[in-house]
Parts: C-alpha cells; structure tokens; sequence
C-alpha cells in the first residue's frame, strides 16, 4: 500500500513538472504574434505552394501512380509532420555544453534529458495545438476524406516513434559538442538527410522497389514518410505497416542508447569552460 | 557542528589545445593536435559549516571558479574528497539536487522572453513546491531586495541589470536551499544594489543556516559576507582562516600620518625607536607604521610633539593586504 503511494506521489510529480514545462512552452510560443504566422507562412504554406506547381508539371508528363490531388494531400501531411517531429534540440544542447549552463542545469531536480524531452515534447503539442492542428482541420474539411479508425493507435504510435527518432537524432548530434568546437556543419546534413530521406520532399514510393524497401530498413522513412502514408493513403499495405512499427521502435532504442552513451562519456570530458 | 561542505586536497587539470601560429601550422594542427595540461587547482582543502560564508578569492584564473564547479558537482576533480550534505555531490543524487543552488553574476537561468513570476512558476513544478506557496516566497523575498512587485511580472529582457539579477536572486533561492554556490554576485551591479543584494545574503544565511561559497572580486563584499577565507594563487591556496586572522598576520598594518618640523620628527624617532618615513608627494608630511596594540604609545609620543598637526590614521585595507600577499608569494 505504501509503496503504491510513493509511486502515485512520484507520478503526480513527474506529470506536474510536465504541465510545468508545458505551460512555460505554451507562454513562450504566445509571446510573439509574428513568430506564429512566419512559422505557418514559411515553413508551411509557401514550401507547399511551391511542391504544387513542381507536381503539377510533374505529373502532367509523367505516371507515377499518384494523382495531384493524392500528392498534395500527402505534401501537406508529410510537411506539418514533419514540422512537428523534426526537433532542434542541437543548438541548445551545444549551447548548453559549451557555456555555464549545463552546469546549472545538472544542478536542477529533473534530469537533462527529462528537461530536454519534456520541454520538447511541450513545445511540439504546443506547436500542434496552436499552429497545426487548426491547419489540419482546415484541410480535412476542405478534402473531405475520412480516416480509418482502426489506423488511428497505428498512426499513433507512428507520430510518436517519429517524434523520438528525430528529437534523438539531433540530441546525438547535440552531444556531439563535448568532442567538437562547431556542430553546424553536421546539423545541416542532418536537416538535408531527414528533409530528403524522411519523404517530406515527396513519397518515397514512387522510387524503385528496391530503394523503397532499403529505405524502409533505415530510420529516416519513420519520421515523416511512414506516418503520413499511414494518415493519407488508406490502401497502404498492413504489412509494410506492422514491419513498419517495429523497426521504428527498434531505432528508436538503438537511438536511446547511443545518446546515453555519448552523455555518460560527455559528461566526464565536461569542463564547464566559459563560465 | 558537523560541516555541510567538505573539501580534502583536492586537484584539478585541464588538456588544452596549443593552436600553431600561421596558415602551416593551423593545417598541421588538423593532423597533429599540440596539448598542454594546465593545473587549475591543486590541493585545496577547507569546510563550511551551516550558517557559513566562505569567500574565494584569487586574480583572474586564479582557479575560483573550478573549485565552485568542482564543489558543487558540475566537474569531477581528478584527486581529493569533497562532501556536501554527506555525499559526493559529483553523484548529484535527488536530495543533493533540491538543497542546492548556484548563483552566477550575469549568467542566468531566467528567459529572456518571459517574466520572473513565469520562470518560478516552471521552478515551483520542478522543485515541486506549491505555486501559491513558491508565489508568495518570491513576493517576500522581492520585498527583502527592493525589488517592485511589477517588475516581476515584466518580461525579463526590458529589465535593467540590477532587477535583473535581483530576479536570478529570488529564482535561485525559491526552494530555499541550504547549499549555496555564488560566483561573483554583484559584478556589474551599482553599489546600492551591491548593498542590498549582501543585506538579502546575510539575512538568508541567518534564517536558513546555509552554507554558502561566494566568488568575488569586489572586496566590501568580501569583507562585508565571509565568515572565512580562501586565497588562492595559481590554483594553490596562499591563506584561509578568517580576515581579522589575516589582518593580525600582517606587520604593522596600521600608519598614522603627520606634519611636523624636522627637528620633531628626530625626537619622535628616538622615542619610537623606528622609521619615520617622509612623504615623497607633499613638504614636511611624514608617516609611521605600527601595530593596533602599539596605538596608545604611538598616540602618547604625538601628544608630546609640540608642532605636530594634521594626523590621520590609516588602516591598511583588504586589497591591500591581499596583494601583498601575492608579492611576498613572488
């Protein structure tokens, strides 16, 4: 009996801190009108504007085994998926190592990366609820299509191993600083690579079956590509789906341990310098 | 009274990249990388007990703020034992975590974008303290700092420095910690302010018995806070104990200063049986150096002297004494 108190109490004050930093994200992202309406209009609208005309003149020529209509509704979803799950948690992981401020933070009662992934997380359903999801509404009502509901746990789980794959990739990249003096240069590839090899750009089914299937044994498809598939095209096949969701979460612990490791041995090589 | 921190010859080194000079070298040094091991810290050793102020002090890398990252967990040494609160704070273990804080001067943990009252409202759930609870600390404590209840709720960066810090100030000290680490407080910061910010410290100290470690560079803090002492030299402690002990360690810190004919300063002379030095800057100004328990004689023998005018007595100030020691160390 008492130790389910004890785990009660801790989970009452593990889901408090999360509120914590969900409201503090929440404060942040309302503090600035213009940072919201560049975001839609910069990241979202013209990127996609811009895909319309490309696959317009595409497909005009050429049969790929989509039609407009199908490629944009998958542009749209693949690109706010990917808004949602592409973190950038380098640039402040770097900034934290390379100054006084990981200090202060490990000095804190909440893990770095509990820190890290709750003010990420908040920040990412922040973004979604407020920039997003009235953009996804819009869209549905506009299309008129109707999701599966036996595929909404699948698209679920999808969303949030997408969600993991990314924010752990830029966080390996971000340790990367107690090694490194600049890490820009590799975050600029990462951003290429899950730009391009995520699908966001443009489904990675209409490359050769035998690229689509090596690509489907690398994490980059499950950040972008697989959820969206699994959102817009209501024919894509089960079994691609189930595999689906076990490689991504066998990335995701292949992720985990590799940021673990690189914290562990970080840490030990942290100097603080700069304070 | 068992000490809250303890620290038993500690050391510290750090690798550091010796860059070549010229286009040549700096391309040799993307295959060949030069090294040189610098001791920031060697075997330092002291205590703080509760209700303690302990100040480091040392020139710039001096090796101060090595010994605050090494203290309070942030960096591991490479020999010695510290204890805080019983255990190796390099551990950071949830109990050591919520009993402390680290204040650094114009390094803060507030965002910029948001205001003080939003920045401890995400502290109250980290430390999880009730937020009316955490609220009506950070009016209390803004109230002890002169620090205007609107301020808080202004965004942080349409601060000024001073309500800025002040800000810092009551963030860190929200979960009421009994550890507390401050690197250089008041730099930048105007002398009211500085005042005020050593008047919140002190009364903190009596009220929780804390134990706190300041780093600074302006004496009056040091003076005006620190039960104790540490000097350091080039990592290597040069004095700790308390700053009357270090005054009486000193020879005649005290010197009284005068005009007189030359004829008195002679018989003066013979009376003291010491130097008597001229001024270099002003006519028939002179001066004697002496120790406090030596001040009734020396007041005795100036009472006797007939044209004796304009005296002042001087006390050799901290700085003063401190920088002495670093020459004497030369």
């Amino acid at each position: 009996m008492k130790k389910i108190t004890s785990i009660n109490r801790k989970m009452k004050q593990i889901i408090d801190k999360f509120i914590g930093f969900f409201v503090y994200s929440l404060k942040k992202l309302l503090m600035y009108r213009v940072y919201i309406i560049s975001e839609i209009i910069g990241a979202l609208i013209i990127p996609v504007i811009l895909q319309f005309f490309l696959w317009r003149s595409i497909l005009q020529t050429n049969s790929i085994g989509y039609s407009l209509a199908e490629m944009m509704r998958y542009i749209v979803i693949s690109n706010i998926i990917l808004l949602f799950t592409q973190i950038h948690a380098e640039h402040e992981i770097e900034s934290d190592i390379k100054t006084y401020k990981l200090g202060q933070k490990l000095l804190l009662p909440v893990r770095y990366f509990t820190g890290i992934a709750f003010r990420y997380i908040s920040n990412g359903i922040a973004r979604l609820v407020i920039i997003y999801l009235p953009v996804i509404i819009g869209i549905s009502v506009f299309v008129g299509g109707k999701l599966q509901i036996y595929r909404l746990p699948y698209t679920l789980v999808a969303l949030v191993a997408g969600f993991l794959l990314n924010g752990l990739f830029s966080v390996i990249i971000g340790l990367l600083s107690f090694w490194l003096t600049e890490i820009w240069g590799i975050a600029a590839i990462r951003n290429l690579l899950t730009g391009v090899l995520s699908g966001a750009m443009f489904p990675l089914d209409i490359m050769p079956e035998r690229f689509h299937n090596i690509m489907l044994m690398t994490p980059f498809p499950y950040m972008s590509y697989f959820p969206s598939k699994l959102i817009s095209d209501w024919s894509f096949d089960p079994n691609i789906v189930n595999k689906g969701i076990l490689i991504s979460l066998a990335w995701v612990m292949v992720f985990s341990a590799v940021a673990f490791l690189l914290m562990r041995h970080g840490l030990k090589k942290y100097t603080s310098s700069g304070i | 009274m068992e000490s809250q921190i303890l620290v038993e010859n500690v050391s510290k080194s750090y690798k550091t990249y010796i860059k070549g000079d010229g286009i040549i070298n700096s391309l040799a040094g993307l295959f060949h990388r030069k090294y040189e091991f610098i001791h920031a810290v060697r075997n330092i050793s002291f205590t703080v007990n509760p209700g303690e102020i302990l100040g480091l002090i040392g020139l710039n890398g001096a090796g101060k703020t090595t010994t605050i990252k090494m203290v309070s967990g942030i960096i591991k040494p490479d020999k010695g034992n510290i204890k805080v609160l019983g255990c190796d704070p390099f551990l950071r273990s949830y109990h050591y975590r919520k009993n402390v804080s680290l204040v650094m001067g114009q390094k803060g943990q507030l965002d910029p974008d948001l205001s003080v009252i939003d920045s401890i409202k995400l502290y109250a759930s980290i430390y999880s303290i009730d937020k009316k609870e955490a609220l009506y600390r950070a009016k209390m404590m803004a109230e002890e700092l002169n620090m205007a209840e609107v301020d808080l709720q202004k965004q942080v960066r349409n601060l000024s420095l001073g309500q800025r810090m002040k800000g810092e100030l009551i963030l860190s000290f929200i979960h009421l910690p009994t550890i507390v680490f401050l690197d250089e407080p008041t730099l930048g910061l105007d002398f009211i302010t500085q005042r005020t910010i050593r008047d919140y410290l002190k009364n903190y100290k009596r009220k929780y018995n804390a134990s706190i470690i300041l780093t600074s560079h302006y004496i009056t803090d040091i003076e005006d806070l620190c039960d104790n002492i540490y000097i350091l030299n080039k990592g290597q402690p040069l004095y700790y104990g308390t700053i009357e002990n270090l005054k009486c360690m000193v020879p005649n810190i005290r010197k009284v200063q005068f005009s007189a004919s030359e004829h008195t300063i002679n018989s003066i002379r013979e009376q003291l049986c010491r130097e008597v030095y001229k001024d270099d800057t002003s006519e028939n100004v002179y001066s004697v150096r002496f120790r406090p328990d030596e001040m009734m004689e020396i007041m005795q023998v100036l009472s006797r002297g007939k044209d004796i005018t304009n005296i002042n007595f001087h006390e050799d100030t901290l700085d003063i004494i401190i920088e002495s020691l670093y020459k004497n160390c030369k």
